[in-house]
């Protein structure tokens, strides 16, 4: 991936197809993840031809074990990660607030996923990506939402346990989840940087 | 925190305070930002910039206080008004979590 450059009100990138594969697939089963866990939310069921598409893939992938995301019952971690407690010392009232924001917050971290998603499915055949100002935010999160979910898989809790999962041989499968972690928070730094060079002093 | 956007004045009417009594009123609640292993300082100090329109050096100190201690107040004021803000932190990946103020 080239880096982000602002050009005109939007950031660009220009991804290779492997990239913007994974990255797709990645959000579409964080999309699934998300929509599955909220039973009884009604999410927006708008879902377009692109999403069915990536969703048929997904289940093939997933077929052929190739999901990063556990669905179902082992998905807890990640969406504890995604929503998390917001009383420390208070079950009841972290109930409640969870009770009150879980639609709100699972519809903005799907919307946000399927804007990312609709910016990389508009680059196709010439890798050229466009994030309008109006999608930074879509983005940032996503990136954000994205690295979550995989610091679950990889038990990532501490900042030594990265550094020992940087010195796993390159062949195992966990070093290539690590390394689609680095790589996306290169992508997010890439897209902060460009909106604030500062940013990355 | 002295001086923050969040805080709001006690009641409407312009009534002089003597400082006894305001240190009685009813606590406030804090924000309480949490670190994290995964989200980029540059992020961090991106989000608290951009959604509590702190200056740029407000939102790093805030950011390298969060990762140097282990957490952060980055806003106060009612129980609604952090909850919105937590929810907001929530929203960016953060971690967050409201407390009454000491």
């Amino acid at each position: 991936m080239q880096a982000f450059k602002r050009i005109d009100k939007a950031s660009v990138a220009i991804f290779d197809a492997d990239e913007l594969e994974l990255v797709e697939s990645l959000l579409g089963q964080l999309i699934e993840l998300i929509v599955d866990d909220a039973h009884g939310c009604q999410l927006s069921p708008s879902i377009s031809d692109a999403e069915e598409d990536l969703i048929a893939r997904l289940e093939r992938e997933l077929n052929n074990g190739g999901a990063v995301f556990e669905v179902g019952p082992g998905s807890d971690p990640v969406m504890r990660r995604l929503f998390p407690v917001a009383y420390q010392d208070d079950e009841a009232a972290s109930y409640d607030f969870h009770q009150f924001t879980a639609q709100e917050q699972s519809q903005d971290k799907v919307d946000a996923a399927r804007l990312m998603l609709a910016d990389l499915a508009a680059s196709q055949g010439h890798g050229t990506c466009e994030v309008r100002d109006e999608h930074l935010w879509a983005w940032l999160k996503s990136l954000t939402n994205l690295r979550l979910a995989l610091s679950v898989r990889l038990e990532i809790d501490s900042a030594e346990t990265s550094e020992a999962l940087a010195e796993l041989p390159q062949d195992s499968p966990r070093a290539w989840i690590f390394s689609v972690y680095e790589w996306l928070g290169w992508v997010q730094e890439s897209l902060l940087v460009a909106q604030d060079p500062t940013l990355g002093e | 925190m002295a001086g923050d956007m969040h805080e709001e004045p006690l009641g409407g009417v312009a009534i002089e305070v003597r400082p006894e009594q305001h240190l009685q009123a009813s606590p406030g609640w804090v924000t309480l930002v949490w670190d994290d292993p995964v989200n980029l300082m540059s992020y961090v100090t991106y989000v608290f910039s951009q959604y509590f329109k702190y200056p740029r050096d407000k939102a790093e100190r805030l950011m390298l206080q969060v990762h140097m201690e282990g957490r952060a107040v980055v806003s106060m004021g009612r129980r609604e008004e952090m909850e919105r803000d937590v929810q907001a932190m929530h929203s960016f990946g953060l971690w967050a979590t409201l407390s009454k103020a000491d």
